[in-house]
């Protein structure tokens, strides 16, 4: 499973160019609606959806890269509590990632699985004149991010067991 | 257990997970699931998710990225030195004129960003090795880049102020508006202490050396030529929000294609460099959106058991009177601020102060700037100041963090005297967005 690591952080520098796409969006966006006086309806949604994709594969990417903010002064100036620390930190990442993993489940399978009386597919949708699907698309996104953070968190715990600091 | 135990609990367990260093973005979010399991059921984990789709699904927190790209483009195409290089040519025979210079420059940083690590390391980098090298005393040095370079988010745009407004459902122009004036005003407390203190004795800040000061005026105004157009870019974010011409994310979107188009005028702009600004975006925002997720997520089942109406409740019979309440919460701010981070006591103090707040009466715009006001000092504050460590990632060898901590004192009297005046003097802060948006 140690290659999804490496799929977390090649995801996170590839998801950071929503953020370029965002910003065109954006530009385009402003200039339509002053040049030409003709605003889009997909704008503010599809940036939305851009925007929640980066930032919850952001999780996932900064366990790989190892960046995200701990308090280390009291661990550095004792030793000691270093091995605690790790298996803290591990437990506690577990059980909020599991959690949040099992909720954005159960929201997701809601708002995507679901089927009008002909049978047609109809997602959770924003009801705004465009109607992108973007609760459906961030639930399940949610899911899959919390999912791929909780992997990298178990591959760094087993890689600490293999070899001992 | 009565809701009063649980909240102990609460603390009591944050507080060992936080000093034990686990990640802040599983501290509040392990509490969160386990106490929602334990209290409620499996089935109340939904407000775990539920949250953080609420969260993401807005369009006003779009702005973050897009204001941490401008100022990543700004940064790394070498704006802040050659600003620094066009501004220090006139601090001339002025006693601490370059201490003066590294705060104004400071506060124009303060104008292209809203996020504080950036700004500290590039003043670190650039001012102190020159305050040094003039033989400035080293703790007015070393206080001058920190207060300074945290004023970042007291001048809009502010990163603070978007989380601010967002939780608090305030406009953030509005905000933006009222904190100009309260972040001007410390930085002019900067200056005249610095000019005091220089004044009264020549050995803490001398003048440049007569050499320096010799520049034709024609070569110190052809300094401005490349830092021309991207403060033209900052500037213009500023004008198209506060006229109202397109949103905060929009203008902040714009900004950061500005900068970018600043940057490859002056011939800096890389692929490569596009791409370090970007994964910027993504650690920052990885790094502390899930922090909130968590938080949010705490408040989310806190509130659930009923903890929030308790702590208000508790918070409200702590005095019949409004201004002893309203000291509490500054007290409060101050207190978390020697601890953790701006963004946690945000979203772990909010919840339970705005309610209280607005059955007193105050005005939530006034109180966003009380509380950028009081994170101003939790960024100096030891021992957990985040502008401390930040210039010791930049700072000079030679400069310890015991150096840094000792140098901060003075600027936070002048902080917390900053604070006193905008709690005692709303108007100060209120003034100019009544001016603008009418009404009051």
């Amino acid at each position: 499973m140690v290659f999804l690591s490496q799929f977390a952080k090649w995801l996170g520098r590839t998801a950071s160019w929503c953020f370029g796409a965002i910003i065109l969006v954006m530009v385009y966006e402003v200039v339509a609606r002053y040049g030409f006086g003709a605003p889009t309806a997909w704008a503010h949604e599809v940036s939305v959806m851009l925007a929640g994709f980066a930032f919850i594969f952001g999780g996932a990417y900064c366990m790989a890269e190892g960046t995200h903010m701990r308090i280390s002064v009291l661990v550095e100036n004792r030793p000691t509590l270093e091995h605690l620390s790790h298996w803290l930190s591990v437990a506690a990442g577990l059980t909020y990632l599991s959690g949040l993993a099992y909720a954005s489940w159960r929201m997701a399978d809601r708002a995507i699985w679901r089927f009008a009386l002909d049978g047609t597919w109809t997602p959770e949708r924003t009801g705004s004149s465009f109607n992108a699907p973007v609760p459906a698309f961030l639930k399940g996104m949610l899911f899959v991010g919390a999912v791929l953070f909780l992997v990298v968190l178990v591959n760094e715990a087993l890689k600490r067991r293999s070899s001992p600091p | 257990m009565d809701i009063g135990t649980l909240t102990l609990l609460i603390l009591a367990s944050m507080a060992t997970l936080l000093m034990l260093g686990v990640p802040l973005a599983f501290v509040s979010g392990s509490i969160a699931v386990v106490l929602a399991v334990t209290q409620f059921g499996l089935n109340s984990l939904f407000i775990v998710g539920s949250r953080t789709v609420d969260f993401i699904d807005s369009f006003a927190l779009i702005a973050v990225p897009m204001f941490v790209i401008m100022a990543s483009f700004m940064e790394k195409s070498g704006v802040a030195r050659d600003l620094y290089r066009a501004l220090h040519v006139w601090a001339g025979s002025l006693r601490g004129g370059i201490g003066v210079v590294t705060i104004f420059v400071a506060v124009i940083l303060g104008a292209t960003t809203g996020i504080i690590g950036g700004e500290i390391v590039l003043l670190g980098l650039i001012a102190l090795p020159q305050m040094l090298r003039l033989g400035y005393d080293k703790k007015l040095a070393i206080g001058i880049v920190t207060a300074g370079g945290s004023l970042g988010t007291m001048i809009p745009p502010s990163i603070i102020l978007i989380f601010y407004g967002l939780t608090a459902e305030v406009n953030i122009s509005q905000l933006f508006l009222a904190t100009l004036l309260p972040g001007l005003m410390l930085a002019s407390f900067y200056v005249i202490y610095v000019l005091i203190r220089c004044g009264l004795n020549p050995a803490m800040g001398p003048a440049l050396s007569v050499e320096e000061q010799a520049m034709p005026l024609r070569e110190k105004l052809a300094l401005f030529k490349g830092v021309a157009l991207p403060v033209a870019v900052a500037g213009g974010v500023l004008v198209s929000i506060y006229a109202g011409l397109a949103s905060i994310t929009e203008s902040a979107a714009l900004g950061a294609f500005g900068a970018g188009l600043a940057a490859w005028v002056r011939g800096t702009l890389t692929l490569d460099m596009i791409r370090e600004v970007f994964i910027q975006a993504m650690r920052t925002c990885g790094m502390v959106f899930w922090l909130v997720f968590g938080t949010n997520a705490l408040i989310g089942v806190y509130n659930l058991m009923g903890g929030i109406d308790f702590a208000s409740e508790m918070l409200s019979g702590v005095s019949e009177n409004p201004t002893i309440i309203l000291a509490v919460m500054v007290g409060v701010f101050i207190l978390l601020g020697f601890f953790i981070d701006w963004i946690g006591i945000l979203f772990l103090t909010m919840p339970i102060f705005l309610p209280v707040l607005s059955t007193l009466g105050y005005d939530p715009v006034w109180f966003g700037i009380v509380f950028n006001l009081s994170m101003q000092i939790a960024y100096l504050t030891p021992p957990f100041g985040p502008a401390c460590f930040y210039l010791k990632g930049a700072a000079p060898e030679g400069v310890t963090l015991q150096d840094i901590f000792a140098a901060q004192w003075p600027f936070i009297g002048l902080q917390v005297l900053a604070l006193l005046i905008v709690l005692l003097w709303p108007d100060l802060s209120l003034w100019l967005p009544r001016l603008v948006y009418g009404g009051g």
